[in-house]
């Protein structure tokens, strides 16, 4: 087979290319009141640049192609990579903490082989590491999804060291644990009651068959702190302890709740990870979390958390209507 | 009241979802075969191709769906699959004419084109997939092919085509697959309804032993 077939249905006709105005401004209206200013990255990013940050396995995923000097150079799958590259490689002094946001496409290869194009809102907090980092980017996308004219809304929250924690706890063996780490990622609650059948009812386990659904983390992270003794999966909970009585003693609460199985993107989260739920999409709109070690790939080392929610799938769900009110009608 | 949509396989697995539906006290007024879609209080029913269940489920348009797995091994689409309900048994097979020799490459004919590919892979069998809709077992007779992987309840259709099974590649069996934006949006109604059907589909397991 000759090359791909290029298959990106983007244009925006009707009234969409006129919402996705409305939901980008207000998105950055948002940024502008937490003080995060407007960055901009290019489309295009070299493939060894971008596996550099990501990993390899981010590359499966991304639209390729030869730029004109040979190099393989990829459309960006996300804003926070080449983010993380920029500002590393900047020399700048991150011993104050930065804080950028961003709108505009990235593009992701789907399972068809052809290339989607998606338009983001997003922002990262650059230099606050811990709790506090994770609970201001949290309580900002929580703000922005009310200013996106979303009226239901969840956003859940788990921790990439909870899972591998429990499993170390549950003693199970490294296949084991990357069968239940698959089953939960693919949402196969068959295969992971196959792979626990010999495990023993108890807390830790609880938590790994109930990944499927939000639960009240107060219940759930207390009785796993009591049973647990694995030091990472302790540490995850004090963060997420940490970060839910952040996000509950704010006035204008966060609907927010425990999210085990609560699966991103990529693969360069390190801490705390979240998505975002909205009623008549089928997947998560958006999401984020802690990713320490990223800009470490990219010469200076600094934590990191951000996110990103995907305007597209807003416009899909009718957000940015109320925009239309001055808006041409008639024309679709 | 949240409303929840259940997406229901037309065909050989609507009659036993029906029956599972009833033992689990969630009795659907879906009683043929057509493809419709019914609404009974909270509860809406979608009557659909089988290959389309995960679809509607995979967009959040149904929260939940009864498929059998092998539609999910062959389709990969992104649904929770969340209980095994012990309906609709049937076994992938790799059969052959009887005492015919397969040669290198081996021609396979077959619906399930991922599943074939990955079983020759995994086996390291030069094979060429070729891809049909319906009637694989005609395949190797009319020497379109000489193999077929098929999904076999009885197994009666192969042998009444003079084939033979060489190796069961796998299993098939009616599975509840959900929404994983519905289970964490709808969570109280949809955990009562997939309870239920957990405890009926584990009767039926037992009454099916023996």
């Amino acid at each position: 087979m000759a090359g791909e077939l290029v298959d990106m249905p983007g244009a925006l006709g009707g009234d969409l290319a006129c919402r996705k105005r409305h939901l980008e401004a207000e998105a950055l209206t948002v940024f502008g009141r937490w003080c995060y200013p407007e960055i901009t990255t290019p489309l295009v990013e070299s493939c060894d640049v971008l596996e550099r940050g990501a990993g390899e396995q981010v590359l499966a995923r991304t639209f390729k192609f030869l730029g004109p000097d040979g190099r393989l150079m990829a459309l960006r799958p996300d804003v926070t990579t080449p983010v993380a590259r920029l500002v590393a490689g900047s020399g700048v002094d991150l011993s104050e903490p930065m804080r950028v946001s961003y709108v505009g496409p990235v593009y992701r290869r789907t399972d068809r082989g052809t290339v989607a194009e998606q338009y983001q809102a997003g922002a990262e907090l650059i230099g606050v590491p811990g709790a506090s980092g994770d609970a201001e980017i949290i309580e900002m996308a929580s703000e922005l999804m009310a200013a996106m004219g979303v009226v239901d809304w969840q956003i859940g929250i788990g921790h990439v060291g909870l899972l591998d924690g429990v499993c170390r706890e549950l003693r199970l063996t490294d296949t084991e644990t990357r069968r239940v780490r698959e089953a939960i990622a693919s949402g196969n609650l068959v295969a992971l009651e196959g792979v626990l059948r010999d495990v023993p009812g108890c807390a830790a386990r609880s938590l790994l068959t109930g990944s499927f659904a939000l639960s009240d983390p107060s219940t759930v992270l207390g009785e796993l702190e009591r049973e647990i003794g694995d030091d990472e999966a302790q540490a995850a909970i004090a963060n997420l302890n940490e970060v839910f009585t952040l996000l509950g003693s704010r006035c204008g609460r966060v609907p927010a709740a425990l999210d085990p199985g609560v699966v991103r993107d990529f693969d360069y989260y390190t801490g705390l990870v979240f998505a975002v739920y909205v009623a008549g999409a089928g997947h998560a709109v958006g999401g984020g979390g802690r990713y320490d070690d990223l800009l470490r790939r990219y010469g200076t080392s600094s934590p990191a958390t951000g996110f990103a929610v995907c305007i597209s799938d807003l416009l899909q769900v009718g957000c940015g209507r109320q925009s239309l009110g001055w808006a041409m009608t008639g024309i679709h | 009241m949240d409303i929840i949509t259940f997406a229901l396989p037309k065909g050989r697995l609507l009659d036993e979802s029906g029956e599972l539906l009833s033992e689990a006290g969630l009795g659907t007024p879906v009683t043929d075969d057509s493809c419709r879609v019914v609404e009974t209080g909270n509860l809406r029913w979608l009557v659909v191709r089988p290959w389309d269940v995960p679809v509607y489920v995979e967009r959040g348009v149904a929260d939940l769906g009864i498929v059998g797995s092998d539609v999910l091994a062959e389709r990969g689409c992104d649904v929770a699959e969340l209980v095994d309900l012990n309906i609709g048994y049937c076994r992938f097979v790799l059969a052959r004419p009887a005492d015919a020799d397969l040669p290198v490459p081996v021609r396979v004919a077959t619906k399930f084109p991922r599943v074939a590919a990955r079983y020759c892979r995994e086996q390291g069998m030069e094979a060429e997939i070729i891809e049909l809709r319906g009637a694989t077992e005609l395949a190797p007779a009319v020497g379109l092919a000489d193999v077929v992987v098929d999904l076999t309840a009885t197994g009666r259709t192969l042998m009444v085509n003079g084939l033979e099974v060489v190796a069961v590649i796998g299993e098939s069996t009616g599975r509840l697959i959900a929404n994983p934006v519905s289970l964490r949006l709808k969570g109280l109604a949809m955990q009562d309804l997939i309870k239920r059907l957990q405890t009926a589909a584990g009767r039926t397991a037992g009454i099916a032993c023996g």
